[in-house]
């Protein structure tokens, strides 16, 4: 990239400038981390001060040696990979059929036409609502679990990313057509290429979303997973189970936010 | 010689829920091969349906299109798409063809180095300057190697003094090549400065309403130079009565 190779020389001006810069950023992220440990550390006091009940409350170090029993025994580890196999399982598959699904509409404007009006519906549904019937027709396991999840995304991923294909500029695609280009072809070299920041922005979204019908799915039926040792923790009043589950499940959020952002840079090194 | 683009009694009329759009009326209209034409008329009045149906795009209601040779498209932006390089958008023409032949990628590679792209083949398109990536549409529009070239308004989306010089690159190139080029634009100067013919087209439904012959002396093609032969100004009044614009 040529233009930058800018020069390395700085002026003073500059250099207060970049400075400044560097120090708001610092600021930033060292009251990020005081926050942080802080919430954790006036969380601890106040149970062993007798503030809080830690009995309902829990308290950070109560979390902690419930992870590490969990964790030497195994058991933790279970929960956690089963909701992250639920998870990815429902958001990737959310994703993929919710993008086939705006191909398809997008092929044909008169099948999408008739699905209008019941897209619109479905996607102001709180699809949970829809957790215990798939449950009753899917049975007592995990692949309920995952279509729950799975429900969850793909509606508002074909509306999203349907809305990205109709909005591709019409000269793009009639540049296409002046060199003789086919429907396939319009689709392969500009509408889907120009929808890849929209779909995995879709993905995004649909982290968030699948987490939402795991956890849900979970409640309902589970043997594993952090769902279910949040709904049975809290049944048997083993609070640093439940609150240890919801940490957890921020952090493995987070992470997944994060690997998704790193594709995004990969795929995206167009974009300025 | 006989025309490489002829329109006989061509009429177009378009379809909406508030009724039938008569947009052009009878026109008749013949392009030699080698030669550069320009289409002026008051906006609106179809002058790009008129490319769109001599690159096939839509078809006339009435009348008889023949073209004799490979169209070439220019639209009115460079439209490079934003997520190929510089090379692989020049290539897009001939990847749609399936003519990715060793001899076309070379060809085009010829065509990147020898107008100032050479540098800049694997950058994007947000990397180059506005007449950069006209000419990288040029280049795509070029690869597939066309005969009659149709240049849609192709420089409206710049400002005016890239406009003047990729005008005058554009032209140039394009005489160099020896293609036949139908250029349609608003700029009445533009017109005169390119072309070997001007049409003046009417009002919607459009028609031919005069042909002028540009002949300047100037001594070598070249647009920015035609604009200061003393015959340009004669032309430009002639043909601004011509399209009667009014001035609110």
């Amino acid at each position: 990239m040529w233009h930058k190779k800018a020069a390395k020389v700085v002026s003073k001006e500059q250099a207060a400038f970049l400075n400044r810069l560097r120090r708001r950023k610092t600021a930033v992220h060292g009251i990020q981390w005081v926050l942080l440990i802080g919430f954790f550390l006036l969380w601890e006091i106040a149970a062993r001060l007798g503030w809080i009940d830690p009995f309902i409350f829990s308290q950070p170090s109560r979390m902690l040696h419930a992870g590490i029993l969990m964790g030497k025994d195994g058991s933790l580890w279970t929960h956690i990979g089963t909701t992250l196999w639920e998870t990815v399982a429902g958001f990737v598959l959310g994703t993929l059929i919710g993008t086939l699904t705006a191909i398809l509409l997008w092929w044909n404007r008169f099948i999408s036409d008739v699905a209008e009006p019941y897209l619109v519906v479905l996607n102001s549904l709180p699809k949970t609502a829809l957790a215990p019937i798939i449950i009753v027709w899917l049975g007592n396991n995990q692949t309920s679990i995952i279509a729950v999840a799975l429900l969850t995304s793909v509606i508002v991923t074909v509306m999203s990313v349907l809305n990205g294909f109709l909005q591709v500029d019409g000269e793009k695609i009639k540049l296409i057509q002046i060199f003789g280009g086919t429907k396939a072809q319009v689709l392969k070299k500009v509408v889907f290429p120009a929808n890849i920041p929209c779909i995995i922005n879709a993905l995004k979204i649909n982290v968030g979303l699948s987490f939402v019908g795991v956890i849900v799915g979970e409640f309902l039926v589970a043997q594993s997973g952090l769902g279910f040792l949040i709904v049975y923790g809290s049944q048997i009043f083993k609070l640093d189970w439940v609150m240890l589950s919801v940490i957890i499940l921020a952090i493995m959020a987070a992470l997944m936010y994060e690997g998704i952002a790193l594709l995004e840079k990969i795929c995206l090194k167009w974009q300025q | 010689m006989r025309p490489i683009v002829s329109l006989e009694d061509v009429s177009l009329r378009y379809h909406s829920m508030n009724g039938e759009t008569l947009a052009i009326s009878n026109l008749c209209l013949s392009v030699l091969p080698g030669e550069f034409l320009s289409i002026v008329g008051p906006s609106g009045c179809g002058k790009s349906s008129l490319l769109s149906m001599l690159a096939g795009l839509i078809t006339p209601s009435e009348g008889i299109i023949s073209v004799t040779g490979e169209i070439g498209y220019m639209l009115q932006k460079d439209y490079l798409l934003e997520w190929r390089t510089i090379r692989s958008n020049a290539l897009l023409g001939l990847e749609i063809q399936n003519k990715l032949t060793p001899e076309n990628i070379a060809y085009v590679e010829t065509l990147l180095n020898q107008y100032g792209l050479g540098d800049f083949k694997e950058h994007y398109p947000y990397q180059l300057s506005g007449g950069m990536r006209q000419r990288v549409a040029l280049i795509r529009t070029l690869a597939i190697r066309p005969d009659i070239l149709l240049l849609d308004e192709p420089f409206s989306a710049l400002d005016y003094q890239t406009r003047l010089s990729v005008s005058d690159e554009i032209g140039t190139i394009i005489r160099k090549e020896g293609k036949t080029a139908i250029l349609v634009s608003h700029d009445i100067s533009e017109a005169i400065s390119l072309a070997d013919r001007v049409v003046v087209l009417s009002a919607r439904p459009a028609q031919v309403k005069k042909i002028y012959d540009i002949k300047l002396s100037i001594d070598q093609y070249s647009p920015i130079k035609a604009r200061e032969a003393p015959e340009f100004r004669e032309y430009f009044n002639a043909i601004w009565k011509e399209l009667d614009v009014h001035v609110a």
